[in-house]
């Protein structure tokens, strides 16, 4: 299977099939990262085409010093902020806007309204939680939790030393333990 | 072991980014300390709720309209040259007839200013026309005829022989 970086030569060439696949590989987990800063679908997918919008338009310019994926997120994240700076949305949400907003459910069977609710009020708590964060504990924490990334290529992506991205995510996590305690309690502590 | 210290490794412990001399030192704290254990609790809790927030499957047509998108943003690249040279042409008649405007001027401003500088027009020569005035108006044809025996003179000259 050819690598990023090569697949990323070959769109440099020219070749709109390589970026196909580069896009196929991708795709997902770019419109996750959005996800949880918009903490909407639909313009999860919006900004997620705008993002690989942007490496089409400077893929002439890409040069192979970098891992594909970590550039990747390096330009999501700059989408994401500009978003999140210039809007603040405010929005009230139906049933079935949560049931499709909620997330993929890892137990089909607790697909019940009260169930949905109480995954929403859990999405939303989280998504307000992290939104008043600094954007580096923001972004440390939705990279390494959610999208699984290590310390070193959050430190690329952010910019700053391992030990200084290791910081944010401990502060971001103690601020969580204390804003989500009424969530933590409520499911035991075991 | 200083709570401080433990509970950023009760952060690690959570995550399993501890090796197991470390992971002795904290299972060995939060057993004796009970402020740690439900520090570490908590922390365990807290990572887990955060998987509650799942994740998104993309519409299946997400690269098809990527491509749309592209295609469009091509065709309207496009279409913005004609545009801005539509533009241009609107402009060139303001353009060229500005330019006529400019042209004449620049033309009528160097005829005017070198008739200027072709008269040399000094005092005296405005003190010759004042004389040639009064003539015209005192000297009737004939005396001028009559004059013109004595060739060329001067004012002085003919008011002395006048007199």
């Amino acid at each position: 299977m050819e690598s990023d970086i090569e697949l990323m030569m070959r769109a440099k060439t020219g070749d709109d099939n390589a970026f196909t696949e580069l896009m196929r590989r991708h795709y997902k987990s770019v419109m996750n990262y959005i996800y949880r800063f918009t903490n909407s679908r639909e313009n999860s997918e919006d900004l997620a085409q705008e993002v690989f919008l942007r490496v089409y338009r400077s893929v002439t310019r890409y040069k192979p010093e970098a891992k594909f994926s970590t550039w990747l997120y390096k330009i999501a994240t700059n989408v994401c902020l500009t978003e999140v700076t210039s809007k603040s949305r405010v929005k009230t949400v139906s049933l079935e806007e949560v049931q499709e907003n909620t997330g993929d459910l890892k137990d089909s069977n607790s697909t019940t309204g009260y169930d949905l609710i109480y995954r929403r009020d859990i999405r939303d708590s989280i998504f307000e939680v992290l939104k008043s964060f600094p954007e580096r504990e923001r972004i440390s924490i939705i990279l390494c939790k959610y999208e699984g990334l290590s310390y070193d290529e959050v430190a690329e992506i952010i910019g700053c030393t391992v030990g200084a991205v290791k910081t944010h995510v401990h502060r971001g996590r103690i601020k969580l333990i204390e804003k989500l305690k009424p969530f933590l309690e409520e499911r035991g502590l075991k | 072991m200083r709570c401080e210290n433990v509970r950023s490794l009760i952060l690690d412990y959570t995550t399993n980014e501890l090796d197991t001399e470390d992971r002795t030192k904290v299972e060995a704290h939060i057993r004796e300390c009970q402020g740690c254990n439900h520090f570490f609790k908590l922390a365990n809790n807290e990572w887990k709720l955060l998987d509650e927030w799942g994740s998104i499957t993309p519409k299946a047509d997400f690269i098809t309209n990527f491509w749309n998108r592209v295609s469009n943003e091509e065709l309207n690249n496009e279409k913005e040259v004609p545009n801005l040279f539509k533009f241009w042409k609107l402009n060139w008649s303001t353009v060229s007839a500005l330019s006529i405007f400019l042209v004449v001027g620049i033309i009528s401003i160097i005829l005017v200013t070198s008739n200027q500088y072709d008269v040399v027009y000094t005092e005296g020569d405005m003190a010759d026309e004042e004389l040639l005035f009064d003539l015209d108006r005192t000297i009737s044809a004939s005396a001028t005829n009559l004059l013109e025996v004595y060739g060329a003179w001067d004012i002085d000259t003919t008011q002395e022989n006048g007199g």
